[in-house]
């Protein structure tokens, strides 16, 4: 969620008018999935799922624009990280080996977890397979994000 | 009876040369011959206005397969669709409520179909699977040899009752025999067994691409395959992995063949940081779809990819993540090469007006608040048409972004007095200008000091007949040598007249003071 914007805050640098309708669709999509959150009856973590996997997606995209396709400015990208369009520290860890694919960062926290173990998610698919030794595999979406498996092998 | 009525959508008129024509309104032909329009039937028209309307989703027969027992053939089209030809009668149907026809339907495996359509929308299928559908090809090869029927042409096809694509696509849901590999409720169910599929299919493109000879000319065929589907190239050969053209038509297409080479030359060139040449082929034809569509770089894949889902070369490459490599690559490239700035300063689409448009940026100010009354002055006949500021902003919304460093309450003081002098008339505006000029003191100090400089003969007119863009240069250049303060001309009464005049009564005021 960016920071709200008014009279004395500073002008955005060049460029940004060119990402600012993507930047505008997922603001939408944030807030459609809030609402929805809200109203949701059913299960008390599924309805974050969404609002974890939009926060991705817009971090990713930020990421892609400047580190993939050099679209963008450092000035720009520093910006965006700044009034929080993008979740910096998300897209730190996916500097990282072994992280590349990171769906949020609550799934790499070990304090919460039981065992002191990552989320489910982060297990390669390859080893779940060798686990469940030919039966089908039960995990299908973790429980923080909704992710259907982040590790980097996958 | 045939004297009097003209065909449908034709209409007769007089041209402005007394000779009577007619005129199509739908396909916006005109001609003074009445002998063409019967020519124009129902059914060019509609082809026509199909072409119109969506040349790029065109539909073309892929492949057929003769159901043995009946008189009809079973024929899939490129979009995943399929429908019904007599062969007896040359006709074709969506829909038929024939039980012959749906026993034989019923013979097939519903994996089959379901196989069948997603390879006529050029899905690549797993080996495996293609050895299993080679049977039925043969049998429809046969079956072509000895009857040589063609598959249909347009005209044809639009002789079976034409429904809107959205019928079509839900005919095919509700339909249970070919379900189409993207229904939701298949995918639903046997999730994992599609994924281990998919993995398969991989591996057997793999092999596939190896076995491909990669010349260039090779590559070339396979992309006709793309378009030409309905020639006379049969899809057995492509299972067999040997690609042959029918003699008879090799010719004409050879010239479509250099061109679409040239094509795809071209764009490996532009991508050409990617791996050079191992299997580029569907990686080029990847890029050249990318090309040809107006996809926004700044944009994510996940958005861009809907507008060229539907074309067939977007399933060349068998998985998303290459795919989206692809496009960023393609992404990179594209922004390199300056993708913002054509979009900036081309306001129009063809080149011709981009190169105008430059000429003018040459004669354009550099000062913000100057180029605001260039522009004033280009929309003149606008401005006086909108006498309250507010319309103007809804008709030129751009006017607050593009001059940077002018803020909007100027932009709106500057437009009323503006709008002011332009209802006065001509002479009015020209004695405000010369008083104006006249009352400037820094106007005389600077042509004093400049006046050296000044070549009148060069600024000679022909008493403002000139036309406006040479007008315009030697106004500016007169301005640049004669100092001109910012004062004078940020401000509204300088711009009240036409270059043009300004030109000629700057001339003038220059010389009495000189």
């Amino acid at each position: 969620m960016p920071k709200i914007k008014s009279s004395r805050s500073r002008a955005p640098p060049d460029g940004f008018s060119k990402i600012e309708p993507t930047l505008k669709k997922f603001d939408e999509k944030l807030k459609d999935a809030q609402t929805k959150a809200l109203n949701k009856t059913a299960g008390k973590t599924e309805g974050l799922w969404e609002i974890f996997q939009i926060n991705h997606a817009k971090s990713r995209y930020i990421y892609e624009l400047y580190y993939k396709k050099n679209a963008i400015s450092k000035e720009l990208y520093n910006y965006l990280l700044k009034s929080r369009y993008g979740d910096g520290n998300l897209i730190a860890k996916w500097k990282k080996q072994g992280y590349e694919n990171l769906c949020c960062l609550k799934c790499i926290q070990t304090i919460e977890n039981n065992n002191g173990g990552t989320c489910i998610c982060r297990v390669p698919r390859s080893k779940l397979e060798e686990k469940a030794e030919g039966s089908k595999i039960k995990f299908s979406q973790c429980v923080n994000c909704g992710c259907r498996g982040c590790a980097s092998t996958d | 009876m045939r004297y009097n009525r003209l065909p449908e959508n034709w209409s007769r008129h007089i041209s402005p040369t007394g000779l009577v024509y007619y005129y199509n309104k739908v396909t916006k032909e005109s001609t003074y011959d009445k002998t063409r329009l019967s020519v124009s039937d129902a059914a060019r028209v509609s082809a026509n206005s199909n072409k119109e309307s969506d040349s790029k989703h065109e539909m073309k027969v892929i492949f057929k397969i003769p159901l043995p027992n009946s008189i009809y053939d079973i024929c899939f089209t490129n979009n995943g669709s399929h429908f019904y030809y007599e062969r007896t009668s040359n006709r074709s149907f969506w829909r038929l409520d024939d039980e012959v026809v749906q026993d034989e339907i019923d013979r097939f495996d519903k994996n089959t179909l379901i196989w069948l359509t997603a390879k006529a929308r050029g899905l690549k299928l797993d080996e495996n699977i293609e050895n299993q559908l080679k049977p039925l090809f043969r049998s429809s090869h046969e079956e072509k040899e000895e009857n040589k029927i063609e598959t249909l042409t347009e005209d044809q096809l639009s002789e079976s009752p034409q429904l809107s694509e959205q019928q079509k696509e839900g005919e095919i849901r509700s339909s249970t025999l070919v379900g189409g590999y993207s229904s939701s409720d298949e995918e639903d169910s046997d999730n994992d067994e599609k994924d281990d599929e998919f993995e398969v299919t991989k591996n057997g493109s793999k092999v596939e691409e190896q076995n491909l000879p990669t010349s260039l000319g090779d590559i070339s065929l396979e992309a006709k395959i793309g378009h030409l589907g309905d020639e006379n190239l049969s899809l057995i050969d492509k299972n067999k992995g040997v690609i042959s053209l029918n003699l008879s038509d090799s010719e004409s297409s050879e010239e479509e063949n250099a061109l679409d080479l040239a094509e795809l030359d071209s764009d490996e060139d532009e991508g050409g940081d990617q791996e050079g040449h191992s299997s580029t082929s569907p990686k080029i034809k990847f890029i050249a779809l990318l090309n040809s569509f107006d996809l926004n770089p700044y944009n994510m894949w996940e958005i861009e990819s809907m507008k060229i889902i539907n074309e067939p070369e977007f399933f060349e490459i068998d998985n998303n993540k290459e795919r989206k490599e692809i496009f960023d690559t393609w992404c990179k490239v594209t922004i390199a090469n300056g993708y913002g700035e054509n979009r900036k300063s081309g306001h129009g689409t063809n080149t011709n007006d981009n190169g105008s448009d430059n000429d003018d940026d040459k004669i354009e100010y550099d000062k913000s608040i100057m180029r605001f009354f260039a522009y004033l002055e280009k929309k003149k006949g606008l401005s006086q048409a909108l006498p309250l500021f507010k319309d103007f902003l809804d008709d030129n919304e751009e006017v607050l972004t593009e001059f940077e460093g002018v803020t909007a309450r100027e932009i709106e003081i500057k437009y009323k007095e503006y709008l002011m002098y332009s209802k006065k008339s001509e002479e009015d505006n020209i004695r405000i200008f010369t008083n104006f000029i006249k009352g400037a003191k820094i106007f005389r100090r600077n042509v004093i000091k400049n006046k050296n400089e000044i070549n009148f003969e060069h600024f000679q007119t022909n008493n403002g007949n000139e036309d406006d863009a040479s007008s315009k240069k030697l106004l500016k250049e007169l301005e640049h040598k004669i100092e001109i303060s910012e004062s004078l001309i940020s401000n509204t009464k300088y711009h009240i007249i036409s270059p043009a005049l300004k030109l000629k009564l700057l001339v003038d005021l220059i010389k009495q003071i000189v």
